[in-house]
């Protein structure tokens, strides 16, 4: 398989570790399981790492989830490295 | 009668493909609450509620009898205000959902009622500060290469 | 149209979606449309102060844009079906 569509990188990566970054200062990774033109994604195992602002300094919060929908207008970016 | 023998009849087979399809549609989603009590929550973050008299595919919507309503939640009080027939837009529609008619009183039983005028100023305000908020913490996540975008369309 | 066809699966599953403004409704979906708008029943919310009546609410329509997250449990997809979707997916894109 050859990569000559930006979303053949998703396809090369089902059933893979992805990491994706959304809107909202929020990152994502688990393994993919989905995908579509729109990005959106289905992720298995996913952990959900959300930053926020606590007095000037960045905090972030972890949330585990099984399996996991994300709408793709909230996707910025997606890589398979950390 | 004499059409009798023309008119094709679709069979039982694909008449439920046909509901099978039906089902999974936007109308399908709204046609039940035709005629009932919604609320709507627009995304600028009013609330709405009223009798659901029509819709379209695009989740357009007309409610009748519209009222307005104002949670400060806070401050304990609320407001309401007659709006009389709306045209909603479908894009601009959050969530829609069936009230029971029964129940729905029961969360303002003790709220204070305030006047119109004065729960929209505070709700002005508190957007504004909402607005202002979320832009600063747009501005400095920017810094850690996040994106936090806030737009004052999206105040729900 | 796969994530319609996945949604359909769901339907009569107990789901939980998250907003883009950060609340989150838990409930029964009982239907998609083509622009992932959805249907539950029998709703909970984890923001009560924010919208008061929703206990009053008895089904939800959401429109898909708002949607950020829907969180399912690993027993209701069966990931080698659906990874297979999504290949067969690109392919038919790409033509």
């Amino acid at each position: 398989m050859s990569l000559d569509a930006p979303l053949d990188l998703l396809k090369l990566n089902l059933d893979e570790k992805i990491y994706v970054k959304l809107r909202g200062a929020r990152e994502l990774s688990g393994i993919l399981q989905a995908f579509d033109s729109h990005c959106n994604i289905v992720l298995s195992d996913a952990i959900e790492t959300k930053y926020e602002l606590v007095d000037g300094e960045l905090k972030s919060t972890e949330r585990n989830s099984e399996m996991l929908f994300v709408r793709g207008d909230s996707v910025t970016l997606i890589t398979t490295e950390e | 009668m004499a059409n009798d023998s023309k008119s094709k009849k679709i069979t039982e087979g694909e008449a439920d493909l046909y509901l099978d399809q039906y089902n999974f549609t936007t109308t399908a989603a709204i046609v039940g609450s035709v005629d009932r009590k919604v609320f709507v929550l627009l995304r600028d973050g009013r609330m709405l509620f009223g009798v659901l008299r029509t819709f379209d595919q695009y989740a357009n919507l007309i409610l009748q009898h519209c009222v307005e309503r104002i949670y400060l939640t806070k401050e304990n009080q609320y407001s309401e205000e007659s709006r009389g027939v709306f045209m909603i837009r479908g894009e601009n529609v959050v969530m829609l959902g069936e009230v029971d008619i029964d129940k729905e009183d029961a969360p303002l039983e003790n709220m204070e009622f305030i006047p119109w005028r004065d729960a929209q100023k505070i709700r002005e305000a508190q957007n504004e500060n909402r607005f202002k908020l979320e832009v600063k913490k747009g501005r400095e996540l920017a810094r850690y290469g996040l994106i936090h975008e806030f737009h004052k369309s999206d105040m729900y | 149209m796969l994530f319609f066809s996945f949604f359909k699966t769901l339907v009569d599953q107990e789901v939980t979606v998250e907003l883009k403004n950060d609340i989150e409704l838990k409930g029964t979906l009982k239907s998609v449309d083509q622009f992932l708008n959805l249907k539950l029943d029998n709703i909970s919310c984890n923001d009560t102060d924010k919208y008061p009546h929703l206990s009053s609410v008895r089904n939800m329509f959401i429109r898909g844009s708002t949607v950020r997250y829907v969180y399912l449990q690993k027993n209701m997809v069966d990931t080698n079906l659906l990874q297979d979707a999504a290949r067969r997916e690109a392919m038919s894109e790409k033509k």
